[in-house]
């Protein structure tokens, strides 16, 4: 193509020019780092005196009036004693109020209208009727409380308090183990998890008093990597997925040893995948989404390799360290806020997201399909989709009749899985609704 | 040393170091930025503005983006795309209803463009092209760059970039 003529048409820009938006540029970035540092220090001494204001108040709170009157300090048993009763005995008489805790395990209280009850069978008929409380992971509580608002609304349900809690946590909670849960934690009537209870924690339950528990197959909790549908769906393979992500993989040279993760392009983790950098953004490894990441497609992958896999029964520690341990190198990164422009503008680029986050997006989003297996509704149904998790609820039959508004809850519950499947915020188990609706209140059987 | 000598080896040394060199890069860019927008605009005018706006903006968020040049090359551009469009849109934005009466024809394409210089030679034929065939000139010859980036940046696929342009440089020629 003689286009020589056209190539000829450019032109260098004039070295002023260059040298002044140069200086432009430079005088603009350390400004910026001005105001950051500048921004930084306000932020740090309007957290100082914030705080010693809080600290005031809530010494001057925890004075009696006498004493404040008195104008004396009280002592430190005096200090101790009332500070247990705050904690310890709310008004009423009900359990203590869980209250909300960031990171480290301890559960989070997202609705607590009234107090939430304490759930020992045997105190339940010395109170006034009382609200019931369902505990377990993000996925598990957001789709319970996008179910009952609507109800909740219209005042056909009353609301119950929400509490994220791990499976094993909320597991624990319904089967009265303090010990699992965490001395401070409180009952649950219904549980979430996201896997099925084990014959140990059903045996527990038991043993605890809480006798009968109806299990419920609440939907599938879904992730995807997607890019910009200008570039077409990704085929990847869980195993792909594992290596290009793990912080640690097996050493190509010497399968059995385990290597930080080396690799930074598709191709040198599969020769048929393209020559782009690998760039994954997602949500933090706190979030449910990632959580779900970790243990669905990485660890899918992760048990591609036999002898990794053997890791789940000989190390179950290791095998978790190894199997959902996310490398932190830079190559996934946190997704901010122009993540579309971002996948856009980088070919390359995938993001780590919920199944009904890039289904609702279909003009701009394609997801990968993992092992050949596209992620839709049908194959998440079926079970065949790598990156799917199933969800449970677990509730304590016995408090179904005493609790208020629990009996009509899970029976709203019931009927939304039956009716819906685009609803929730989990993709809904169609398959099993029938099965579902037939078991609703029997006894679980593992 | 020229711009487009020096890129391949450039673009190994930051693969290999994985450290963006903002100097380097700048150099590097500087004058594809400035090229691009002289073709897309066909003249000289407002070209500074736009290239300092684009490299502005691209500054200030610098340090969201990856540490990779072909990356960096795509999202400078689809910026530089976004400042262009928008100084476009402007400037049609600006121009009163009653200036659509002043235009006259003033003999044939050719004949006009024999006055102008062959910048705006290229403009007046551009003219007559689509938007999105003036887009694909400004990127190929004016920032140079390959038609694959082209692809990812106007969201063609690489051989309806490759197809378009052989067309589009066929019929420039048979005018120029």
């Amino acid at each position: 193509m003689n286009d020589e003529f056209l190539h000829r048409l450019r032109a260098e820009p004039s070295a002023k020019f260059l040298a002044t938006l140069k200086a432009s540029l430079d005088r603009q970035a350390t400004k910026r780092a001005q105001v950051r540092r500048t921004f930084f220090r306000a932020a740090i001494l309007a957290m100082l005196v914030g705080g010693s204001a809080v600290a005031a108040f809530v010494a001057w709170k925890g004075t009696p009036p006498s004493a404040r009157l008195a104008a004396r300090n009280p002592t430190a048993q005096e200090r101790a004693v009332h500070s247990k009763n705050i904690i310890s005995a709310p008004d009423g008489g009900g359990a203590p109020k869980a209250s909300a805790r960031a990171e480290g395990g301890a559960a989070a209280t997202i609705s607590a209208e009234p107090p939430a009850p304490a759930a020992q069978p045997s105190s339940a008929s010395d109170q006034p009727p009382a609200l019931f409380s369902v505990a377990g992971p993000t996925a598990v509580i957001v789709n319970a409380q996008s179910i009952a608002r609507r109800p909740v609304e219209m005042g056909l349900l009353k609301a119950p308090a929400f509490t994220v809690a791990s499976s094993t946590e909320a597991i624990a909670m319904l089967c009265h183990v303090r010990a699992s849960a965490g001395p401070e934690r409180a009952y649950t009537d219904i549980a979430g998890a996201n896997r099925r209870m084990l014959p140990a924690e059903l045996e527990a339950c038991r043993s605890r008093g809480v006798a009968h528990v109806t299990e419920l197959h609440s939907g599938y909790e879904t992730v995807v990597l997607a890019r910009s549908k200008l570039y077409g769906a990704p085929k990847l393979s869980a195993r792909d997925i594992f290596l290009a992500l793990a912080a640690a993989v097996p050493d190509p040279a010497r399968p059995w040893m385990l290597i930080k993760n080396p690799y930074h392009i598709w191709s040198a983790v599969d020769a048929s995948l393209s020559e782009d950098r690998i760039e994954i953004l997602g949500p933090p490894p706190s979030s449910a989404t990632a959580a779900a990441f970790r243990q669905t497609l990485m660890e899918a992958g992760c048990r591609t390799f036999p002898w990794l896999a053997a890791l789940e029964q000989s190390d179950p520690k290791r095998y978790e360290r190894v199997c959902r341990t996310v490398r932190d190198d830079g190559v996934y990164v946190l997704a901010n806020g122009s993540l579309l422009e971002h996948l856009e503008t980088y070919p390359n680029a995938m993001a780590l997201l919920d199944f009904r986050e890039a289904a609702a997006k279909p003009d701009a989003l394609a997801a990968a399909s993992v092992d050949g297996i596209d992620p839709n509704i049908e194959s998440i149904n079926a079970e065949r989709y790598a990156g799917s998790r199933a969800m449970y609820l677990y509730v304590n039959k016995e408090r179904l009749f005493t609790l208020a508004g629990m009996l009509n809850f899970v029976n709203w519950y019931v009927r939304s899985l039956e009716s819906s499947d685009s609803v929730t915020t989990l993709v809904a188990p169609q398959r099993q609704a029938d099965a579902t609706k037939s078991s609703a209140f029997q006894d679980v059987k593992l | 040393m020229s711009v487009e000598h020096a890129a391949p080896g450039r673009l190994m040394e930051f693969m290999e170091t994985n450290e963006l060199n903002w100097d380097a890069l700048y150099a590097h860019q500087a004058p594809r930025i400035y090229n691009y927008f002289r073709f897309r605009l066909g003249s000289d005018c407002d070209v500074e503005e736009l290239t300092a706006r684009t490299f502005e903006h691209a500054w200030r968020s610098r340090s969201r983006y990856r540490r990779d040049l072909a990356g960096f090359s795509t999202w400078l551009f689809s910026i530089a795309q976004n400042v262009g469009t928008d100084h476009l849109r402007a400037r049609r934005e600006h121009l009163p209803i009653d200036a659509a009466l002043d235009v006259r024809a003033e003999g044939t394409p050719d004949q006009d463009a024999e006055r102008r210089s062959d910048l705006a030679r290229l403009a007046s034929l551009c003219g007559m092209l689509p938007e999105r065939e003036r887009e694909l000139v400004a990127l190929k010859y004016g920032a140079v760059i390959n038609n694959r980036l082209i692809a990812k940046l106007t969201g063609l696929s690489e051989s309806n970039v490759g197809t378009i342009l052989h067309r589009v440089v066929q019929t420039l020629r048979e005018r120029w």
